[in-house]
């Protein structure tokens, strides 16, 4: 059972998914779900004996295109709404083992096109305001499997945290003119001291008010709205930034790095938003080796983030870390 | 192993390598959809490499 129930409090939606319960979680290495089915073995999401990328809807969804109808009658005070949307699984590869940072980048390239192939689809559906590409990866970051693979939730509404920037953004560009993203990416350029690495293009850099110490950006350092804005010779040097950011989180410590990879863009709900810039963020729940930064009382009950470190000093620390993976080095 | 510049940009011998691998062309992306038992729709995705790509691919050792 799904649905939306409103807080009328933070004035946003919470998503009960209750057969999510049930899902897989951490099967062993030759019980993988989504690896190809083998001759005569249990059947897997994917029938076919290989592939390059997959993408199938969530066995175990938080939305759906076609949901139930509540199971609990809302009020004018808490109305409920059914679970509208579409949650999909991108696989990265049909190999159980390894992780996006050890892709080769004409394979990133090719996987920054299905992601702009997805982004453009789901947009299209009338009942979607926001799409949303993430990975979560590590099981120190929570996922259920290991294989590597991304997703995509498509919205029908815009999400509280999107709705928060959207709105700081529309703001600024009504008071200003200009774009709020590309006015931090300017000041960021400029400074140089919190950036990891860039090329022609792109670049990473940790911004100055980080909430997590090894947290980084991506940007393109033209005005894109979107992945549907970014030409050829973009997404070749997207792809090169992001195989030089994975790389050197792996190379950090000699660990593969976990983290939350997001992707922000323009909202596809048919309403203007000016200023809004594409960019990734990479959240990795690390603020040590061997120590997470846990979002205890004071960030997840005031929402106030303490970040335990400098962003200039982390920005240092990674821009001196080798930006070739050191497992294929 | 590539070294690195001011402000982060990779060195010009790491740009070589990387620009090796940057052809002009868009990976040709061809899908295929099909629907599963359940009624779900799972997508295969293939790309016609580009014999600069499928070069740059056997060449480059972190693949």
């Amino acid at each position: 059972m799904s649905e939306l129930r409103w807080n009328p409090i933070l004035r946003e939606w919470t998503v009960t998914a209750t057969h999510r319960q049930a899902r897989t979680f951490l099967p062993p290495d030759d019980y993988c779900p989504l690896e190809p089915t083998k001759p005569g073995g249990f059947p897997t999401e994917v029938p076919a004996a290989d592939y390059d990328f997959v993408v199938f809807e969530n066995r175990f969804p938080s939305f759906r295109p076609d949901p139930a109808a509540p199971a609990i009658e809302g009020d004018a005070l808490e109305p409920v709404a059914p679970s509208k949307g579409v949650c999909e699984v991108v696989l990265y590869t049909s190999q159980h083992g390894g992780t996006l940072a050890e892709a080769s980048i004409p394979r990133l390239r090719r996987l920054i096109e299905v992601w702009t192939e997805r982004y453009r689809t789901l947009a299209a559906l009338d009942y979607i305001d926001y799409v949303y590409i993430f990975e979560n990866k590590g099981k120190d970051i929570g996922v259920t499997l290991t294989h590597p693979h991304g997703q995509i939730y498509a919205f029908s509404f815009i999400p509280p945290f999107v709705n928060r920037w959207l709105q700081s953004a529309k703001d600024y560009y009504a008071e200003t003119g200009r774009s709020v993203f590309m006015d931090m990416l300017q000041k960021e350029l400029h400074d140089e001291k919190r950036i990891i690495a860039q090329n022609a293009r792109f670049v990473a850099f940790i911004p100055f008010f980080a909430r997590f110490p090894y947290e980084v950006h991506i940007y393109p350092k033209a005005f894109r709205p979107s992945l549907t804005d970014l030409d050829n010779a973009e997404k070749w040097d997207m792809a090169e930034i992001l195989k030089v950011v994975m790389s050197k989180y792996d190379n950090l410590w000699q660990i593969s790095m976990p983290y939350i990879m997001l992707m922000h863009q323009q909202p596809t709900d048919g309403k203007a938003w000016p200023g809004v810039q594409f960019h990734f963020e990479f959240l990795p729940p690390l603020r040590a080796k061997d120590r997470l930064k846990y979002l205890a009382g004071c960030e997840s009950g005031a929402g106030t983030f303490i970040n335990d470190t400098l962003p200039e000093e982390k920005a240092a620390e990674l821009r001196a870390v080798a930006p070739q993976l050191w497992r294929l080095a | 192993m590539h070294e690195e510049t001011k402000a982060g940009f990779l060195s010009e011998e790491a740009q070589a390598i990387e620009l090796a691998q940057k052809p002009d062309l868009a990976p040709a992306l061809r899908q295929e959809t099909v629907s599963k038992e359940d009624g779900r729709y799972l997508i295969y995705y293939t790309f016609e490499l580009e014999a600069p790509v499928q070069q740059a691919e056997e060449q480059v050792k972190n693949v």
